[in-house]
């Protein structure tokens, strides 16, 4: 069972959508970078907020 | 491969029992600890390890991030980028990691301790213990390169890796990141297991030259270490008063000489033995060049 992560829970799908681009421009920069501390630590938000999209996406009719 | 006593078999299982219970770690912590052990385990025999020693590589390769269970998650998924203080807590997985590995004992504690402890090493000195060289252990410079490149190229569920040539590339252009042998025979083994698609012409024509090229175009003058061409391993460090100084010297048979000292019986097989900047070399380490792996 995922632990809660309180501000990415409090996202609607959108706001998590538009967070998960805006972090996975800073983990592009942290790989260009080689900031092995920073990407990992921006691995750990990007899934956080790929499994909150997934959770909270719309389903498909 | 040492026999496990039930000690470390019982801590071991208890670390991959705290990894598998959430999914977030099962998927950030352990699936990448298991590239990087497969990665590392594979160059430890392209650098001519034998069997044994590369599944000991292996296994000590698969904890190398347990620590990252005891870092808070308000670090771990704090939005937005790391303040110096978070990233100062974020590096603490290495110390963190011993602590909860401190219960394994027997043969494979100390490569355990290595590849936790000092992974996020850089050869040039400018990692999290600043230290340099052959002074890092050989477990842990293995797992470094391994390490890095897992965390370049791997797909997750959310996100493409870079391709492998894109990230052989990278590490290939940060000379003083890496072992400069080790990364010879990490690229040369990475390029032969690629498929074809995934490097590019060109660059399978940069990487084969980099990988036959000399590691020692990769030691910066004034570094820690200098590799002379006769093989010989020249060690220095800076005294109190900034001056360079010449502290051992180990020959291309592993012998070490400590500056002022009669030399050494054999080459060193504890890196932590040496007492001078200089550390031993591994037994049946084959140096990868032209004709390996």
């Amino acid at each position: 069972m995922a632990h809660p992560i309180p501000w990415i829970s409090a996202l609607t799908s959108d706001q998590a959508r538009a967070e998960f681009d805006r972090h996975a421009a800073m983990r592009r920069e942290a790989a260009e970078a080689m900031d092995m501390t920073e990407l990992a630590h921006l691995d750990f938000v990007l899934h956080g907020l790929q499994r909150h999209i997934s959770e909270t996406a719309p389903a498909e009719p | 491969m040492p026999k496990l006593d039930a000690a470390t078999l019982d801590r071991l299982a208890w670390v991959d029992r705290q990894e598998r219970a959430d999914p977030l770690l099962s998927d950030e912590v352990r699936a990448h600890e298991l590239r990087v052990a497969r990665l590392s385990a594979r160059l430890a025999g392209a650098a001519g390890m034998d069997g044994p020693r590369q599944a000991q590589v292996f296994t000590a390769a698969r904890f190398h991030d347990a620590g990252k269970l005891s870092v808070p998650s308000a670090v771990l998924f704090k939005p937005g980028r790391l303040t110096a203080d978070e990233r100062l807590q974020m590096a603490r997985h290495t110390a963190l990691g011993v602590e909860i590995l401190a219960d394994a004992a027997g043969a494979l504690q100390d490569d355990i301790h290595d590849a936790v402890r000092y992974h996020h090493e850089r050869y040039d000195g400018n990692g999290y213990e600043r230290l340099a060289g052959e002074r890092i252990p050989l477990v842990a410079r293995i797992v470094a390169i391994a390490d890095v490149y897992d965390a370049l190229s791997a797909t997750r569920s959310y996100k493409d890796g870079m391709a492998p040539g894109d990230a052989l590339a990278k590490m290939a252009g940060d000379r003083g990141a890496f072992d400069p042998f080790l990364l010879r025979a990490f690229v040369a083994r990475r390029l032969r297991d690629a498929p074809p698609d995934a490097v590019t012409p060109g660059q399978r024509a940069a990487l084969e030259a980099f990988s036959l090229s000399d590691p020692m175009d990769d030691v910066a003058p004034g570094g820690p270490v200098t590799i002379k061409r006769s093989g010989h391993r020249i060690f220095w460090f800076v005294d109190g008063g900034g001056n360079r100084k010449q502290s051992a010297v180990m020959h291309p048979d592993g012998r070490m000489q400590q500056v002022g000292a009669r030399e050494t019986g054999g080459p060193a097989s504890d890196p932590r033995a040496a007492t001078g900047p200089g550390a031993g070399s591994e037994p049946g380490l084959r140096r990868a060049g032209p004709e390996s792996p």
